[in-house]
């Protein structure tokens, strides 16, 4: 007789009884919010443990003078592999988790915008993290998770690691913007009705927020990956001999600031809901909160430089960028304040998640002080290099936001499982956790006062340096303890943690009023919405909250919002891939340059194609409103055939440029222009075959009595058409009167 | 003439029994795309495309493979559900 195999750690809630027979299956194929949302915690989870396992081993070599445990390559390796799993590994996808499960939930959406897109992008996490981590069979990377150049060029990382490292970054990037359109186009264009953008929580709002950062800086690092890679496998160089180190610095914080808020609005978001609901008040100042989240979004493009003080960008640069990062800790400073006054007078419950609450308030202030030190260049020059960094980093990545995320954790455990986690249990990883991470932190801002720089295998036995260090592992040691507790406590409370019932917290927002867990459509009812606490107004009839604005909303369409923010994403790629262009090519080259190598007249005939082709999409648009099939298809193939002689056009080009000896790697102006050119065909290449994919269904016989998404992939391709008239410009008509 | 007075919602919430709680508006029936392999397998297709990338052309093909035949099984799976939930 077949016994179906059931998961043994998944409480029967969460699946129904056909799924639970076949769970494996049913995790794999799954496009729930919820359980996509799970699925990013397991996946934090696991890797939490081999990032934090690398921590120990770092910290198990520093604990005295001179130790021989690892070597310089190996701690260097792992180093590299800790920052590079905890950021994108670990704290994105638990930052991810957190909001897939529970944006939808807040806005009484029954899912995700786009839920297939939604499960693309979980998957994209193990599989990404599997090509990042097979370089541990072909040669680990040794550079940092911030890869600088040209340590990271195949002269000095020569094995296929660092190769490994991108390829893996490239795909999880991939799904991080999936991501940040999906979750802005759920809040813009699923919210129930009455949850209008002004009553929507502030953990939704503020997700909402920093999903535009996602769309926008991701993109960035992409185009520096991309050109890092061809580097090592095409033979370009973009980051060394004539080309330049220091414009990776620039890409990779242009991304890796902006990155520091994705990992920390999404924590403020976490606080913002934990703090009012166990001070028993609603939060102090909801519109305060919700636009410095907004001013701390801009901002954070424009404080990249602040990590690059040591180049010597020159007084002006190091002025505007050290004003901007003084500036970014105002909208901070104005959160600390809303959170503390909310607490202020407050009847505080000091259960778990508050705990961390605490916790996070405490050590996220002290994290953004003394990251405010180093928007003082004279002092960053003294600091940066040190163990005070270090510190400072960690009081605002852990200290911060994975105390934001345990705090979530525990709040939101109970919606998600039915049953609530222990509060002992809670409590003692708690109290580990804060007792682990300051004993192995706070030391370490006086490490760096004397001296101690950052990224060493070892140290000399100076005076002073041995028990701190120690001290600092014994802490680490700590916290591993911790993660341990925190992990047992969700094992054991998944299998007979008591139950939770609805709403256990006595809290105010939409995800409180359905089923712990909830059911796989999320609601069947909502209550009555004119505030943003919609369970207060409803426990609290006598005395509910004042009306917030009017019911009064409108939905965009969820197709077309998802376009335009795809478009977005990319016209900040091929921002920055244009920018690259005009960096390395304001001055013409020696060698091959636009003026001598590239044929304008015939390039204009091509693209005169191309442009052509948007109006034929257009009359493919307008005969569908007519509702002439005939018409659309015919206009659709002519389309398709203009595309099709762009690309001819373009291959030609290529082929003369490759039969006079103008190659990829020849000169920084081939360099640019195969990368320029190259990207923007790919995107022809792609809409063609979105063009062909309609051509075929409307020939099929789909679009007889509904309307195609015609309109949608139109968008796309006029705005693929856009671009080439800035290509044009700037890498075929530009270069002529410069070099005038 | 008064009009009856309408009962204060019920600030209990919903339970398996009683999903639509007396004062709380019932949401209207709406289609969730069912369970699908193709996102994980074009996942999977990505990937594989990257990996080809850097090892080999063997590699790269079974990435341009997989991902045809996942975006494939994605756009049967959203032209099937136009179909039956337009």
């Amino acid at each position: 007789m077949n016994v179906p195999t059931s998961s043994p750690a998944v409480a029967p809630e969460l699946l129904t009884a056909e799924e639970h027979a076949h769970w494996r299956l049913a995790w794999l194929s799954t496009v729930d919010h919820k359980r996509i949302g799970i699925l990013y915690l397991i996946f934090t989870l696991i890797f939490f443990a081999i990032g934090g396992l690398e921590a120990l081993v770092i910290r198990l070599q520093l604990a005295v003078p001179n130790n021989t445990l690892v070597g310089p390559d190996t701690f260097n390796a792992l180093f590299t592999m800790h920052g590079t799993t905890m950021i994108f590994l670990v704290v994105m996808p638990a930052v991810f988790g957190l909001a897939n499960y529970f944006v939808p939930l807040m806005i009484g959406a029954r899912d995700m915008a786009f839920p297939r897109l939604n499960a693309l992008s979980v998957w994209l996490i193990p599989f990404g993290a599997a090509l990042l981590h097979f370089s541990v069979l072909t040669g680990v990377p040794k550079t940092g998770w911030f890869a600088y150049t040209p340590l990271s060029e195949t002269p000095y990382n020569p094995t296929l690691g660092v190769d490994y490292w991108i390829a893996g970054l490239l795909v999880l990037g991939i799904g991080s913007v999936a991501t940040g359109i999906n979750l802005i186009t759920t809040v813009l264009c699923m919210r129930a009705p009455g949850v209008t953008m002004k009553r929507i929580p502030l953990f939704a709002w503020i997700n909402f927020v920093n999903a535009f950062i996602v769309v926008f800086a991701l993109p960035v690092l992409n185009v520096a990956l991309i050109m890092l890679l061809m580097d090592r496998q095409l033979g370009t160089h973009f980051f060394f001999r004539e080309g330049s180190p220091v414009l990776w610095q620039h890409l990779f914080w242009a991304f890796g600031h902006p990155e520091v808020y994705i990992l920390a609005l999404p924590a403020f978001g976490i606080i913002s809901e934990v703090v009012p609901v166990f001070s028993r008040k609603p939060i102090f100042g909801f519109e305060f909160v919700a636009m410095s989240s907004v001013a701390i979004a801009v901002l954070s493009f424009g404080v990249w430089a602040h990590h690059m003080f040591t180049v010597g960008l020159g007084h002006p640069a190091d002025e505007f960028f050290s004003v901007a990062s003084m500036l970014i800790a105002i909208p901070t400073g104005v959160k600390v304040l809303n959170w503390s006054t909310t607490m202020f007078r407050g009847r505080i419950r000091f259960s778990v998640p508050m705990l961390y609450a605490i916790a996070f308030l405490i050590q996220f202030t002290l994290g953004g002080l003394s990251g405010v030190t180093h928007a003082e260049t004279a002092l960053d020059w003294q600091t940066k290099n040190s163990y005070f960094l270090i510190a400072h980093f960690h009081y605002v990545a852990v200290g911060g936001v994975l105390f934001g995320a345990l705090a979530g954790l525990h709040y939101w455990f109970p919606k998600m499982t039915g049953r609530m986690l222990s509060e002992r249990l809670g409590r003692l990883g708690f109290w580990l956790f804060v007792f682990g991470f300051n004993g192995t932190f706070a030391i370490q801002h006086i490490l760096g006062f004397m001296g101690m720089p950052r990224r060493v295998y070892t140290y000399p036995d100076f005076p002073n340096w041995g028990w701190m260090n120690m001290l600092s592992t014994i802490g680490a040691c700590v916290m591993a303890l911790a993660a341990i507790t925190l992990v047992v406590n969700i094992v054991t409370s998944l299998i007979r943690g008591a139950p939770a019932g609805n709403n256990p917290w006595n809290a105010w927002t939409l995800e409180w009023a359905t089923t712990s867990p909830p059911p796989a459509h999320n609601f069947d009812a909502l209550p009555p919405i004119h505030s943003r606490r919609p369970l207060w107004d409803l426990a609290n009839p006598d005395r509910p909250d004042p009306p917030v604005g009017t019911d009064a909303m409108a939905l965009p369409n969820r197709a077309k919002t998802g376009l335009w923010l795809l478009i977005a994403s990319e016209a900040a790629f091929f921002g920055t891939l244009l920018f690259v262009f005009l960096y390395f090519n304001l001055t013409p080259h020696p060698g091959p340059n636009s003026k001598n190598s590239l044929e304008l007249g015939r390039t204009l005939i091509f693209s005169a194609c191309l442009f052509l082709s948007s109006f034929t999409l257009w009359r493919a648009e307008a005969a569908e409103d007519r509702r002439s099939r005939g018409g659309m298809i015919a206009w659709l193939a002519v389309t398709i055939v203009l595309g099709g002689i762009f690309m001819v056009g373009q291959g030609y080009e290529y082929w003369g440029l490759y039969h006079s000896g103008i190659t990829v790697s020849r000169n920084l102006f081939a360099s640019t222009f195969f990368l320029v050119t190259g990207f923007h065909g790919f995107h022809v290449c792609a809409g063609l075959i979105a063009l062909f994919v309609m051509l075929a269904i409307a020939i099929a016989g789909d679009f007889r009595t509904r309307r195609s998404p015609l309109v949608a992939v139109g968008l796309y391709w006029h705005f693929v058409d856009v671009v080439w008239v800035f290509v044009l410009l700037i890498v075929y008509i530009l270069p002529r009167y410069l070099s005038a | 003439m008064n009009a009856a007075p309408v009962p204060p919602p019920s600030p209990t919430g919903p339970t398996p029994e009683n999903p639509v709680p007396a004062g709380w508006t019932k949401l209207p029936t709406e289609h969730l795309p069912p369970a699908t392999f193709w996102p994980a397998g074009l996942a999977l297709a990505i990937t594989f495309v990257l990996w080809g990338f850097i090892s080999s052309w063997v590699v790269l093909g079974i990435g341009i493979g997989l991902f045809a035949v996942s975006l494939t099984g994605w756009i049967t799976d959203l032209r099937h559900e136009s179909k039956h939930h337009p």
